[in-house]
């Protein structure tokens, strides 16, 4: 049977890195804290390098520069980690690298792979006008959680980051010419579950979404920074079955406390939420097409991959090996 | 034989006629059975600018949209058939509160029912004095008849076949951060007698009046408004309606060029321009064409547009400009404002953008010449800019196949274009189109096919056509005469 890894990797920043040599290191443990042990730990720019397993305390380190000696390193923005355990959903996370700056330690948390929260009667409720109906693709997002200079009114930060994040998905969809095959919007939901994955998934699969997005934002944040606003970005695609096994992308920010809604985020979000919306449409669609052996709709779905593709540029290396990988499923099913 | 052969850039464009560039406003109607009277009837050559979306409220979303409008228009003054229309939102509303999730599925729908080609929407988020400015653009081909295509012909003319599509129709321009001074400080040209008002609003009371054709120092803008500093000191608000709104600045590279007292009058004296220059004044004389008045060293003087580039405050303003110029066939022009996209700082932060504005410099650049045994060799190198910055586009290869075609006069370099073009995409069309047209005419030599084999100078090579064979055969599965 065939199954597609869906790796939303998209390191397509202009920054370069600072010719110091970036060490990295960092955790791997449960949400209530227990350290997890063994977890694959990989690190991609344009080539996958496995690096070795957490110890007994989570822990993990590399060197990046001893990891991809030459341009490859200087040339990126920023580093993909890539964490995998049996038992546990795999999760990547976006490490972007700024220069002359050593990164702060990463603190990477995975999720029994068997997580199903269950709703309560009272949540499908309240979200049951949210639904989509089979077919549809909304996006959702649940208000990121807030504290420090958002708090004063975080409905309207959040309802300025709906806004906002819609307008860089909608139109990057639209632009991969996908834009005729669903009606992409995102959707602020009525819940405050920002960190819990599995509450993710059980919204978005009782949703009928193609991706559910959240995280957090503090000022000072991990780094201490004073004045700095840090904020932690969720995507999770939510089709999954047997043709994709999707991890949950995370995406740090920062930038200035008096920001919130600074425009730099979006930038930062535009190509790599859109391009990772426009994966996901794909594999959703892929799927369904797959299954009812639609031939016009695959035909489809390939060209808007391609189109994806065709304005991918350097530094998308990692984008194009999975959009590649989707092709070329496409053109198996096509009998090409 | 001697070939003699020209590219030609098709535009089927509808009949052009002669009437003057226009700008019109309509309100945006977001509802899905609103609709809007046709403006700008006659206009042949539309773009729809959209008030833009301003979801932190900043109360700049208005006035970049008129801004940008009000650019184009100056940017396309001198353009016949042209016009561009501006969708805002009524009264104080916000477009963003109107139009939700459906921006740009009702831009694009006001843009079809408007028979615009092109439409301009964007948004912007304000902190302190920077403005974040997102821009996008949509091309409506079916609305004009704007079919953007590179196809080599000449006189003895060359076979069919030879033609790829410049077919991108959706941008997302990179961001830019600009300070409000950077946008709004600028001079401005009263149109007619103009009223400097308190406030910025119709109905408030005059402070001042300026006569047709003095400039007025701008310092802000507030929706429509441009707020101007008075020769007292004074401040006050003029509609943007009553006055033209040259570029800040326009800059050259090593020109010399003739200061003029007026637009079109004596010489003062002769220099070499290089660098950006603040721009004093602008005028539009009949016959004569667009002129800026600069501010040079210690003195100032007045010079044709056509010697300067003027720099916009979004790239976008150039590329837009860059499709008028190139779909009236004003290819010198379109180079120029093609040029100032891929020379604006944020331009390289988008790959798709980036790689369509060098297409169409390239296919300008070859345009402006009328042979290609006069291409310009800069017209390849642009070809070769646009695959570096999309190089898994398999149109970008097409294109660069052409014009290797075209520059070099050479088979084997455009063979290896398609060749990656067909492995990127097995079924591109415009790649198959090339191939197939270049190995009928190797096989059949005859009529148009001979005056191509004859202009390829490596046509009779057997490794060149072994490798073409190859390509039929691989790519195509095609073996043998056909």
């Amino acid at each position: 049977m065939m199954r597609v890894i869906f790796l939303v990797l998209c390191v397509s920043f202009c920054v370069r890195v600072a010719e110091a040599a970036p060490l990295v290191s960092g955790t791997v443990t449960t949400r209530n804290g227990t350290a997890l042990a063994e977890v694959q730990v990989q690190v991609e720019i344009r080539n996958v390098k496995t690096i070795p397993p957490t110890d007994a305390q989570g822990r993990f380190q590399f060197d990046a520069a001893t990891l991809f000696p030459g341009a490859e390193l200087r040339d990126a923005g920023g580093l993909m980690l890539k964490f995998s355990k049996p038992g546990f959903q795999s999760a990547n996370k976006l490490l972007r690298l700024i220069p002359n700056q050593k990164p702060a330690p990463v603190a990477m948390q995975l999720d029994p792979s068997a997580g199903s929260a269950a709703l309560a009667p009272s949540d499908k409720q309240s979200l049951d006008k949210y639904a989509a109906a089979p077919g549809g693709a909304p996006l959702f997002l649940i208000p990121y959680a807030l504290s420090g200079v958002a708090a004063a009114d975080p409905n309207k930060v959040n309802e300025v980051l709906r806004a906002n994040l819609e307008r860089v998905i909608v139109t990057h969809v639209q632009a991969s010419a996908a834009g005729g095959s669903a009606a992409i919007s995102l959707k602020l939901l009525p819940v405050s579950d920002a960190g819990d994955i599995d509450r993710m998934r059980a919204y978005g699969t009782y949703l009928n979404a193609l991706a559910v997005i959240s995280g957090f934002g503090e000022v000072g944040s991990a780094a201490g920074k004073k004045g700095t606003l840090g904020v932690s970005s969720t995507f999770m695609v939510v089709p999954q079955g047997d043709l994709i096994a999707a991890p949950v992308l995370y995406v740090d920010d920062e930038f200035p406390a008096d920001q919130v809604s600074s425009p730099r985020l979006y930038q930062h979000l535009s190509k790599l939420w859109g391009r990772s919306a426009v994966l996901a449409l794909g594999v959703s669609e892929l799927r369904k097409a797959t299954a009812s052996k639609d031939k016009d709709a695959l035909k489809r779905i390939r060209k808007y991959l391609q189109s994806e593709r065709s304005g991918s540029g350097p530094g998308d290396e990692a984008l194009v090996s999975q959009l590649n990988v989707l092709i070329e499923a496409l053109d198996k099913e096509l009998g090409k | 034989m001697s070939a003699r052969a020209c590219a030609v850039l098709l535009l089927a464009l509808a009949g052009l006629s002669v009437s003057a560039q226009a700008g019109e406003i309509i309100r945006f109607e977001a509802g899905p059975q609103a609709r809007t009277d046709v403006v700008l009837a006659n206009v042949p050559v539309k773009a729809l600018v959209t008030e833009f979306l301003d979801p932190g409220d900043s109360g700049a979303g208005k006035s970049v949209g008129y801004l940008v409008w009000r650019e184009i228009l100056t940017a396309i003054s001198d353009q016949a058939g042209a016009g561009v229309i501006l969708a805002r939102a009524p009264g104080d509303q916000r477009l963003t509160d109107l139009l939700e999730q459906a921006y740009h599925d009702a831009a694009v729908r006001i843009a079809r029912e408007q028979s615009a080609s092109m439409v301009v929407w964007g948004a912007v988020n304000a902190t302190g004095d920077s403005i974040y400015v997102s821009t996008y653009l949509s091309l409506l081909p079916e609305a004009a008849g704007l079919a953007l295509k590179l196809r080599l012909s000449g006189i003895p003319p060359l076979p069919p076949g030879l033609e790829a599509e410049i077919a991108r129709t959706n941008f997302n321009f990179p961001p830019v951060e600009i300070r409000r001074t950077d946008l709004f400080e600028r001079k401005l040209v009263a149109r007619k007698e103009a009223t400097v008002r308190a406030a910025a609003d119709a109905s408030s009371k005059g402070v001042a009046k300026v006569s047709a054709g003095k400039t007025l120092d701008a310092i802000n803008m507030d929706k429509g408004w441009f707020e101007v500093r008075l020769a007292d000191g004074k401040t006050g608000y003029v509609d943007n309606s009553v006055v033209d709104v040259p570029p800040r600045t326009v800059e050259a590279s090593r020109t010399a060029t003739a200061l003029q007292d007026s637009p079109g009058g004596k010489r003062v004296r002769t220099v070499t321009l290089d660098g950006a220059y603040r721009v004093l004044d602008m005028r539009y004389v009949a016959k004569k064409g667009l002129w800026y008045e600069l501010e040079v060293g210690e003195g100032r003087g007045w010079v044709p547009a056509t010697a300067v580039r003027a720099r916009f405050s979004l790239p976008v303003v150039h590329f837009v400009a860059g499709l008028y110029r190139y779909q009236f066939k004003r290819y010198e022009e379109a180079r120029r404002e093609f040029t100032q996209y891929v020379a604006a700082p944020d331009s390289r932060a988008d790959n798709a953008s980036l790689a369509t504005a060098y297409q169409l410099l390239g296919a300008s650049t070859l345009m402006t010449k009328e042979t290609v045994f006069q291409a310009d060799p800069a017209a390849l190198n642009y070809f070769s800019k646009a695959v570096e910055a999309t190089p898994y586009d398999p149109a970008a290869y097409s294109l660069r196949a052409l014009s290797t075609l075209a520059v070099r006069q050479e088979l084997g370099g455009a063979l290896a274009d398609l060749e990656q073009a067909l492995r990127l995409d097995a079924d591109d069309p415009a790649a198959a189109r090339i191939a197939r047209t270049l190995d009928q005419s190797l096989r059949v030599p005859e009529g148009n096919a001979r005056t191509l084999v004859t202009m390829l100078r490596d046509s009779r090579q057997p490794q060149t056509q072994e490798r073409l064979q190859g390509l039929m055969s691989h790519y195509l599965k095609i073996d043998g005469p056909q």
